[in-house]
């Protein structure tokens, strides 16, 4: 075997080696999420309906606790709601492109990342949101909102649970 | 040649000394800093503001990283256009992994210190991975231990960045030497030079101890008003991404795919004129100006997101006009509305007397204790930091003769 063989075969079985050894760490990177201890209870309670202004947009915080992995956190979200007689439309405000926050303008919403803007109804008006506004589903009880908060994958035309 | 020769060399030396700064500031920092999304902040702030060298550790760690991703440029650039690219295959490649790994370390060491800037901008820049074709999703997954930010997301993070890229920089570079074309540093076997080398080092030290690394206020992912930026040496990728809004992938799949595929294949390529080669770098460079000049001015409109300080100090001022303003009065007097009903006189901060008898040190213990009946105590609704802000509030705002 000459020299510059055996270096190559080396090489090789080193490569090989780390690969082995290092198969568990990138396993348990790949296969650990968040969510998988969570409590599915997220029904969020937004406050009582009659406090609602009617006809007219409302940016609300939402404050709740959730498990994750060891540690339980306190998680405060914004949502934007709309309240006329019928019923009400929640948005979240995470924009479905880059998950910046967006924020209430005169046409609508608008998101400060790169300049997507939607219509009051949630639909793309100009800007790259692949998607429109996630809304959030709600019901009431009781005379009060409750809101499903969930998070959404950004960047994707479809609307895909991610937390 | 001679120039060539000498500018490769000088910036081979400059990305080592800068390259064993960020090293050892980092071992320095990670003495007092935890990677956790509640403690991470608190952590960095100790040691911009409580702890003795914190304060320089940061500052060489993130001017000398800064200074690493230049003099790395200039570096890369300048080999390539001397041409030893070709003769020097082995160590051409190294060097552009050692390059890309830097770019990693700058990424994952971004999020660290866990202010607006850090989660903010890391947030975008990990929605951008996320549209790197087929494996986008799953590489962000990964790194963040879930879909969303999670109790995982900075222990990855800060592993990633002070032990998985350090290491493998740490083997290129131990490789880098073993191919001993020590030529690159011939310069430090010159006397002169090592003591100008010497004095620079001294001086670099003395000069970032006066300039901060830069903190905002804790991240708060709720914020509607933060405008989200990357550093600067990947602001010509956010403009960029701008123009290409309709097919991200350009920005987060091909660009970066053809950039480093062209970095890679360099010594192989057929060996044009020297020429040449300088105007596809300085072409390079017009392009990384233009854009990264673009950006700015597209930001010019916005309001400047404020540093840890001139956070903290209009949150004072809310929290004076929320809960002092009624006793204490507008104008510091102690003539609030509030006040008419106390048996005893409330303080007229803007009497010279009063800040005789009263330092810093008392106002923050009355402030989170309380005293006597008519003042209220602060210790569960105000934070050490509130409370210290709000007291630089009151002096900066009744104190007479005040100076900073």
């Amino acid at each position: 075997m000459t020299r510059r063989k055996f270096l190559q075969v080396w090489q090789i079985a080193i490569g090989m080696i780390v690969t082995f050894i290092s198969a568990p760490a990138i396993y348990f990177w790949r296969t650990d999420r968040s969510g998988a201890n969570e409590i599915d209870d997220r029904w969020i309670d937004a406050g009582r309906v009659e406090d609602l202004p009617i006809d007219q947009w409302r940016k609300e915080m939402l404050l709740f606790q959730r498990q994750d992995r060891w540690a339980s956190f306190e998680r405060k979200e914004v949502i934007y709601i709309y309240r006329n007689d019928q019923d009400i439309t929640v948005f979240s405000a995470i924009c479905p492109h880059a998950a910046c926050l967006i924020r209430k303008n005169d046409e609508g919403f608008g998101c400060p990342c790169h300049k997507s803007s939607f219509a009051s109804d949630g639909n793309v008006l100009t800007g790259p949101s692949p998607r429109s506004l996630d809304r959030l589903d709600t019901k009431v009880q009781d005379g009060r909102l409750y809101v499903k908060y969930e998070k959404f994958r950004s960047g994707t035309n479809a609307k895909e649970v991610i937390g | 040649m001679e120039f060539l020769k000498w500018i490769v060399s000088v910036s081979a030396i400059a990305c080592l000394l800068f390259l064993g700064l960020v090293i050892l500031s980092g071992w320095g920092l990670s003495g007092a800093y935890v990677p956790s999304l509640t403690d991470g902040f608190p952590a960095t702030l100790y040691l911009e503001k409580y702890s003795s060298g914190g304060h320089l550790l940061r500052s060489l760690h993130y001017y000398s990283s800064s200074g690493l991703v230049f003099s790395g440029f200039i570096f890369l650039s300048f080999f390539y256009i001397s041409g030893f690219t070709a003769k020097y295959r082995k160590t051409w490649i190294l060097c552009v992994l050692l390059y890309l790994l830097i770019m990693g370390s700058a990424f994952s060491g971004y999020l660290l210190p866990m202010d607006q800037n850090a989660y903010w901008g890391t947030k975008v820049r990990l929605s951008i991975v996320e549209t790197v074709p087929l494996v986008g999703p799953a590489i962000a997954d990964l790194l963040r231990g879930g879909a969303t930010f999670n109790s995982a997301t900075l222990p990855r993070f800060f592993t990633l960045h002070g032990s998985v890229l350090a290491t493998t920089i740490c083997l290129c570079l131990f490789l880098l030497i073993q191919s001993k074309k020590s030529i690159f540093i011939q310069y430090l076997s010159d006397q002169r030079f090592n003591v100008t080398l010497l004095v620079s080092i001294i001086l670099y030290f003395f000069l970032i101890n006066n300039f901060s690394a830069p903190l905002e206020l804790p991240a708060d992912p709720a914020d509607v008003e933060y405008n989200p930026r990357p550093e600067w040496y990947f602001l010509w990728l956010f403009q960029f991404g701008k123009y290409v809004e309709w097919a991200p992938w350009i920005q987060s799949g091909v660009l970066p795919l053809l950039g480093v595929g062209f970095l890679f294949a360099v010594p192989w390529l057929r060996n044009h004129a020297q020429k040449r080669r300088s105007v596809i770098v300085i072409a390079w460079s017009l392009i990384w100006l233009v854009l990264t000049a673009l950006a700015v001015i597209d930001d010019k409109g916005l309001h400047r997101n404020p540093n840890y300080s001139e956070g903290m100090a209009l949150d004072a001022e809310k929290n004076f006009n929320r809960l002092c303003i009624d006793c204490h009065g507008p104008g510091g007097l102690g003539d609030g509305p509030e006040s008419l009903a106390f048996d005893l006189p409330t303080p007229n901060f803007t009497a010279s007397n009063f800040w005789i008898n009263t330092d810093e040190q008392r106002m923050i213990i009355i402030v989170r204790d309380g005293k006597g009946i008519d003042m209220p105590d602060f210790g569960e609704s105000l934070t050490y930091e509130q409370i210290l802000a709000l007291i630089i509030h009151i002096k900066k705002s009744f104190k007479p003769n005040y100076k900073e």
